[in-house]
């Protein structure tokens, strides 16, 4: 054992540049494992650490009208003795700041508030004194951020509504948090006894209003949720209005966001990771080459076939052992970069550092992954025979068909492992094995390309022209080697094309939607009988005003004559998103927006449905919506609207654009439906001028202070900024999987530069001066190169028109100059990364032919 | 573990092997060779060059099989032996020493006469190493690695790693052809010395007359017999 353990130490050391070479690439490899897997953990920390503090309670009971006592009564019986509670009302408003109207949140609260965490100032200091003094006067509290943006400072006035305000400071972190960094509006916090003032509270407002719960330690808040929810369903005589939350709801959520980054990205590092163990298992090939004779002496000398095989796996596994080291250094230097990447994405700043568990699974993978990715090299030992030594040359490439079998098969365990890792990062089995499939498709088809290129390249070797006749016969006689490069180079190129190809479409889409006007504005809470004095403030503004879409908030009761708790209950999708509520709000109208298409069934018919008709109204729902209802053409619901019990079936389903910024909706009714209750109105303007933008919006919540006006601009900024910084962490992890296929490149060309030694030394006597092997080095891995790069393009131009045609709705442009580039990139840092690596090789005196 | 002197230590008798040829039919190399030695003795196998003295060499050192016929060595069977029986018994009782050497490159000429011990998990007496060094001229070498020896110093490491586990039987493979006369003379003279020395059986393929002729015996391979 230790004679093979110093053995094994030696061989090492003395190949240097193997060692260094294996470890340097599959630690590129492991990386970006690494970080993702440490961001994870670190998120995942920072949210069980600070769930409550998210929350700001145990639980929050969440309606859209306020809690009767009775509900109340009973809530406080549920949560039992020792729990507190506070309260909160939150509304959209404008505001009217220093310099203009803004769309803000007002968030008004009771002296209880928050239940966990608290205000701070910029230095940190809690603002408990500033908080309970909004119970008493008439203040608020705002972010700084906000007040920048209002042109205010703490003592200054602002009007919410009919009453005014004053700034009593300014906080630079506020309880709770929000679940993605995109946010409607700013908010801004005041005493729920001076809510009324404001006048804000009337009919067709969109007011959340939230319970706090704070239960004692010793409770267990899920089953306190689940009490609540049964008793409240309950009290309710149809359908639940009151939706119960626990911190478990908050860590899903925020949890489902973050993931989202985190296993898109872990994916990403994948492909670094399956680069890089093909680049070790190449490595590893041409190193048992020149060690195939050392185990024939071994052998020769009594060494057991398992000791020799011990050997070299104790080899991979110290290799494998020390790369993973070495991508835990890099990664912690690495983390804070990969955390600003980040600073966009999510709503907090996590503390981040290398995850201990993920440091053990990185070193479990490189050990691991060593030894599978260079199984079927390592199994070659099985089959040196030490006869050889008694030959003059040690023969490697004999196998026989049975020896090529079982080569083939002693991959299937690397498969296996890098599946399981995609499971491990995808957390979902259909994304990962649909990753793997894809990659495993990717590299079958680049395999095929290359092998179609190198049977080119023999017919081409028949020119006349030496240079270009050696390059030809390089390429074929070398095509083992040139497929690995091959493949390397095209898996890193196709990742680093395929992200500006989807981010420029989807940039575009949601700048500018095809075939569409994005409007400037978008107005909420018009009322009935705003209507025409809105219409004719936009034709004096020579803006334009989109056709006003009312919409009423409603309830689903049941659906198919199952009351819908227990439909919902019955129809879990993973998705929650459209069963955790039941109040929903519905619109009418009697053309659709160009923004929306009927993809199945029939348009909504246009005559006005009547009340007393014995036969149910028409429903369309959106395409989206009606899966995570699980529902379809043909089902009926009856929905409360306003009181009313109605009966509706659905006809059709609809595709929305969501990024054209247009009056949409989950469900339309038939016209007449809505025709009776009290509604309000949604639009959008469009056509402003940009310097009259402020102007208008001023002038606008002057005549009619209850409509709210986003400005969609704004959002649209947001968005970009957003997709930009998931681009940006995507580029990351591209250019890790790019540096990884570099190293194959230079693991590669070294190995064959060593390998033709004899030819390059024999070239060098024949006559040919080291500048002409060089040109011969150049053009064969600028070939190499330019051929991987165009398959690459070709392929990132498919995949990309495919995730843009499957995820973003077929947005998609493609993008050349981005292709071009990298084609040029590829050629000439592939050429001489290939040139440098072989510099050595290639300065060597010819004299050793002789030896 | 030693022979008694004049007792057989190798029995060979009908000994076959043919290679198959890469189209079709195979070449035959040895077709029914039958020969013994007598332990202590010294034999030179010569013939021409592809006449099969390697296959011989090969077989009798258990590195490969024979198709037909049988290989005793000092009583043992080695044509029954499996493939792990073949490689402890060439560890524990033969030594074998190349026309290329076969050091390895990254251990010092003491540290390659100690492997074949080490490998066998005996106990590896300094002195040991000290005195084969010695036998072998290189007591100041000991710490130099295969490159920054000659040739002639490789092939006298070659020969005290054949020597370190005390075989019952030396197996040469042209173990001048690598070097020029004179230092091939040197080797001759070591490797007689030291048979002579240990009282040890030693089997000689080579081209080298003047080399056969100090063997005690010479046989020739001819068309796959032993004459």
């Amino acid at each position: 054992m230790k004679t093979l353990v110093r053995l094994g130490w030696r061989d090492l050391s003395r190949n240097r540049r193997f060692s260094l070479l294996f470890i340097v690439n599959l630690a590129l490899g492991l990386t970006g494992f690494l970080l993702t897997g440490s961001f994870s953990a670190s998120l995942d920390r920072h949210l069980a650490a600070h769930l409550k503090e998210i929350l700001t309670g145990d639980l929050v009971l969440q309606a859209a009208r306020p809690l009767t006592e009775r509900e109340l009564a009973v809530s406080r019986t549920v949560a039992g003795p020792g729990s507190r509670f506070s309260r909160q009302v939150s509304l959209y408003t404008m505001i009217k700041g220093g310099n203009g109207s803004k769309l803000a949140q007002i968030v008004a609260i009771d002296d209880a508030y928050p239940l966990y965490g608290g205000f701070r100032s910029s230095e940190g200091l809690p603002l408990n004194q500033a908080a309970a003094s909004l119970q008493h006067q008439q203040q608020v509290l705002m972010s700084r951020e906000t007040a920048r943006s209002f042109a205010l400072a703490p003592g200054d006035t602002l009007t919410i509504g009919q009453a005014s305000y004053a700034v009593a400071a300014l906080f630079d972190r506020d309880p709770g948090g929000d679940f993605t960094s995109l946010t409607l509006a700013p908010k801004i916090y005041l005493g729920l006894p001076h809510l009324e003032d404001s006048g804000l509270i009337r009919f067709g407002s969109r007011v959340s209003h939230k319970h706090f719960i704070r239960l004692p330690d010793t409770v267990d808040g899920s089953a306190i949720a689940a009490r609540l929810t049964a008793a409240l369903e309950e009290l309710a005589a149809k359908a639940p209005e009151i939706r119960v939350s626990t911190t478990m709801d908050v860590n899903r959520r925020m949890g489902r966001v973050a993931g989202y980054f985190s296993s898109f990205l872990g994916l990403a590092a994948m492909v670094s990771l399956a680069l890089a163990g093909l680049a070790a298992a190449f490595l590893f090939r041409e190193h048992l080459r020149g060690g195939l004779r050392q185990i024939a002496i071994l052998l020769s000398l009594g060494a057991s076939r398992s000791q020799c095989l011990f050997l070299a796996m104790g080899q991979l596994a110290a290799l494998g052992l020390a790369a993973a080291c070495v991508a835990a250094v890099l990664s912690w230097l690495l983390l804070p970069l990969f955390g600003s990447l980040f600073a966009g994405l999510i709503p907090f700043a996590p503390n981040l550092a290398l995850d201990p568990s993920t440091a053990a699974l990185a070193a479990l993978i490189g050990i691991l992954g060593s030894l599978l990715f260079c199984l079927p090299v390592s199994l070659r030992i099985l089959t040196v025979r030490p006869l050889v030594l008694l030959q003059e040359e040690i023969a490697g490439d004999s196998l026989s068909r049975h020896d090529r079998r079982r080569m083939v098969a002693a991959l299937l365990p690397a498969l296996g492992f890098l599946l399981l890792l995609i499971l491990h990062l995808s957390h979902s089995p259909l994304q990962g094995l649909v990753f793997t499939a894809g990659l495993i498709v990717l590299t079958s088809l680049f395999t095929l390309a290359a092998a179609l290129l190198f049977r080119g390249c023999r017919q081409w070797s028949t020119t006349s022209r030496l240079t270009w006749r050696i390059v030809w016969r390089n390429l074929y006689r070398n095509r083992r080697a040139a497929t690995a490069v091959f493949v390397a180079l095209a898996t890193a190129l196709l990742l680093v094309n395929l992200i500006p190809q989807v981010e420029k479409g989807l940039a575009a889409e949601i700048g500018q939607p095809e075939g569409m006007e994005l409007p400037d504005f978008f107005l909420i809470d018009i009322q009935e009988e705003q209507r025409q004095p809105l219409a004719r403030f936009f034709q004096d503004q020579e803006a334009r005003l989109s056709p006003l879409a009312p919409m009423v908030q409603g309830r689903i009761l049941s659906i198919n004559g199952q009351p819908f708790a227990h439909w919902r209950q019955q129809h879990q999708t993973g998705d929650e998103r459209g069963l955790r509520r039941s109040e929903f709000n519905f619109s009418s109208r009697v053309q659709l927006d160009a923004s929306e298409t009927v993809v199945k069934g029939p348009p909504l018919p246009t005559a006005s449905w009547q009340a007393d008709a014995d036969r149910p109204f028409a429903f369309s729902l959106e395409q989206e919506f009606s899966k995570r209802l699980q529902v379809g053409i043909g089902d009926r619901m009856v929905v409360d609207i306003q009181g009313i019990e109605m009966e509706g079936q659905i006809v059709n389903l609809r595709k929305v654009r969501w990024n054209s910024f247009q009056p949409n909706f989950f469900m339309l009714v038939q016209p007449g439906v809505l025709d009776d209750a009290p509604k309000t109105y949604l639009a959008s303007a469009s056509r402003v001028e940009k310097t009259r933008k402020d102007a208008l919006v001023q002038q606008l919540t002057t005549s009619f202070p209850n409509i709210s006006v986003i400005d969609v601009s704004g959002m649209v900024a947001q968005l970009v900024n957003l997709a930009g910084q998931l681009t940006l962490s995507l580029r990351f992890m591209a250019g890790l999987a790019m540096a990884t296929g570099l190293v194959t490149v230079v693991s590669i060309a070294r190995q064959e530069a060593l390998r033709r030694e004899r030819e390059i030394n024999l070239l060098r006597v024949l006559g040919a001066s080291l500048g002409r092997i060089r040109i011969l080095l150049i053009l064969e891995f600028a070939l190499l190169a330019a051929a991987a790069a165009l398959a690459a393009l070709a392929l990132s131009v498919l995949c990309s028109f495919g995730i843009s045609w499957l995820m973003f709705d077929r947005l998609w442009q493609f993008q050349w100059q981005s292709g071009m580039f990298l084609l040029l990139a590829a050629i000439l840092t592939c050429s001489l990364t290939a040139l440098l690596a072989t510099d050595s090789v290639i300065r060597r005196k010819p004299v050793a032919l002789l030896h | 573990m030693t022979a008694p002197k004049n007792s057989p230590l190798i029995e060979v008798s009908d000994l076959h092997k043919a290679y198959p040829l890469p189209e079709s039919g195979q070449l035959t190399v040895l077709n029914g060779a039958d020969f013994s030695v007598k332990a202590g003795d010294t034999l030179a196998v010569t013939g021409q060059s592809g006449s099969g003295k390697s296959t011989l060499i090969a077989l009798l050192a258990g590195l490969d099989k024979p198709d037909r016929g049988r290989i005793r060595i000092n009583g043992a069977d080695l044509t029954a032996m499996d493939e792990a029986g073949l490689t402890r018994f060439r560890a524990a009782h033969l030594g074998i020493v190349f026309q290329q050497f076969h050091l390895l490159p990254h251990l010092s000429a003491e540290e390659n006469i100690r492997l074949p011990l080490e490998l066998l998990g005996r106990p590896c007496e300094r002195g040991e190493i000290e005195a084969l060094l010695e036998n072998v001229g290189l007591t100041a070498r000991r710490t130099h690695l295969p490159a920054q020896l000659s040739g002639g110093e490789c092939q006298r490491v070659a020969i005290a790693r054949a020597l370190a586990v005390k075989p019952l039987l030396l197996l040469a493979d042209e173990p001048t052809g690598n070097l020029d006369v004179a230092t091939g003379r040197e080797i001759v003279d070591l490797l007689f010395h030291l048979a002579e020395q240990e009282q040890m059986t030693m089997l000689v393929v080579t081209h080298n007359r003047e080399l056969a002729e100090r063997c005690s015996r010479q046989l020739q391979l001819a068309q796959g017999l032993l004459q």
